[in-house]
Formats: C-alpha cells, structure tokens, sequence
C-alpha cells in the first residue's frame, strides 16, 4: 500500500491483493487522510493489484460516497485484467472512470505533474 | 482424479489470503487456467470473509474449509460456527447487506454463484453456516499436461 499526492489529487497504490483485510486498513487511512485535506480527486493506481473481491468493491463505493460530499471524484487507472471483470460486474464503471495510464488521465482531468510532489 | 484436504484456522482477516491461496494451489493439480484460479480465489476469498465479518462478527472462531477433487469438478465447502444467517435468500440477493453503514458491496454471494458453477448455503440463526461450492475444471487433453503458475 503506497500513496502519492500530486497537488490535489490523492494516488492510492493498493498492492497486490485488495481482500477485506487489506480494504479495511485502507478505508482507514484513506480516510484519515481525506479529512486532513480537501483532495479533488481519488485515484486507484491498480498497476500492482492482480486480486480484488467484493471487499475491494465496498470500499472504492465507501471512498466514493465520501470524496463525494465535497464535490470531489475517483478514478481508476492502470486496471489490469483480474480486476476488470470485478469492476464491469460490480457496475464500478459506472461512478469510477478507468484510465489506461496516468499521462491520459491527467490529460482528461486537467492536473498535471508540474504541481508539486509530495 | 480423486483428492481431498481440509483446513482449519482461526477466523481473523490475516487468514483470507491463506484461505483463498491453499484452495487454488490444492486445485492446481485439475490444471485450471488463470481465470479459473481467480474465479476460486474470488470465491473462497468471499466466503471466508462473510465467516469473520458476519458468522463470527469479527469476534473470531474458526472456519474449516474442506475441498475435494471428484474428476473434473472441484468441490468446496467452508462452514462456520458462528452465528448464522436468519434468511438465506434475503442474504443472497445482489447488493444486500445486513450493515449498510459499513463499507460493504453486498456482492460476496453474487461473486460466489457468479464464478462457480454450484452454490448452495446452508444456515439457520445460531447453527452457524455451511457455503458449499461446485467448479467443473474441464481441459481439453492436450492441453493437460502443460503446466501453469497458481498465482
């Protein structure tokens, strides 16, 4: 689990497996950090993860609806194909865009790298 | 073919992975492919969790888990003794959860019926719980004797 955060946008790297276990420690520092700071943007750099059940899909939604209230979004980049059919069957493609790579998603929401890294 | 094994471990978080991981590789010798892999680990993976979040309320306990190889079908059963479910149909509806404040998809039995061939629950409140689950593992011949990473 590693995060990134690139001006206002927050990047979650899960790992390699995202099981009830590992959901339930992100939850909890995902958003810890959202209540520290007002990010416009959530992304999950899934480049890493080959693995994601319906606890994955609990707390995408859970972070979603939270990020949400503040007008805020999520997206979902680099998806690789063990999580792919998760995501269509749980409907996620429909509220979490999926970027191929992080170049064409920071060209589609208007960030870029030249804000600074943290 | 005809194998079986059965495991039993506490029923805490840590142990999903170990869950799901020890059920693929006890099903790599049916030579499954990738997909097939997923769709076990998917599986095993949601039914464990529902004993430790919801059979045992996070309280612990144990889940046994049992699997067995008859031919091409691999069977699996994962039972807890915790504190059951009161209706089982209502529990395997898509999207329902027992706790809508938390972060759950109310999707475990749905991933489970959608990624095995047979899905039957057996539970009553205070019996604890039995998810048995069927997967034809059909290979065509030639393909059988290749071999295949279990990641």
């Amino acid at each position: 689990m590693e995060y990134r955060i690139i001006g206002d946008i927050l990047f979650v790297m899960p790992g390699r497996e995202i099981d009830h276990f590992q959901a339930e420690r992100m939850i909890r520092y995902t958003e810890g950090l959202l209540r520290q700071q007002c990010f416009r943007l959530l992304v999950f750099d899934l480049a890493e993860t080959a693995f994601m059940d319906s606890a994955g899909v609990g707390m995408m939604i859970g972070l979603y609806r939270e990020i949400r209230a503040w007008g805020g979004a999520v997206y979902i980049i680099r998806m690789q194909s063990g999580v792919q059919r998760i995501y269509q069957m749980a409907g996620l493609h429909k509220i979490i865009p999926c970027y191929e790579d992080k170049a064409q998603f920071l060209a589609a929401v208007g960030g870029g790298e030249r804000d600074s890294e943290r | 073919m005809r194998d079986k094994m059965k495991l039993t471990m506490n029923a805490i978080a840590e142990n999903e992975y170990f869950a799901r991981v020890a059920v693929a590789a006890f099903s790599a010798k049916m030579d499954p492919t990738i997909e097939e892999l997923s769709d076990i680990k998917t599986a095993v993976s949601e039914a464990v969790t529902n004993a430790v979040v919801h059979g045992y309320d996070g309280k612990g306990g144990s889940v046994e888990i049992r699997a067995e190889i008859i031919d091409e079908c691999l069977e699996v059963e994962i039972e807890d003794v915790g504190i059951g479910i009161d209706d089982v149909k209502q529990a395997m509806e898509p999207l329902y959860t027992s706790r809508p404040k938390e972060n759950h998809a109310g999707m475990g039995f749905t991933f489970m019926e959608a990624f095995m061939d047979e899905l039957e629950v057996t539970s009553a409140p205070g019996q604890g719980t039995i998810v048995k689950m069927k997967k034809k593992i059909e290979r065509p011949a030639a393909l059988r004797s290749k071999k295949r990473s279990i990641r």
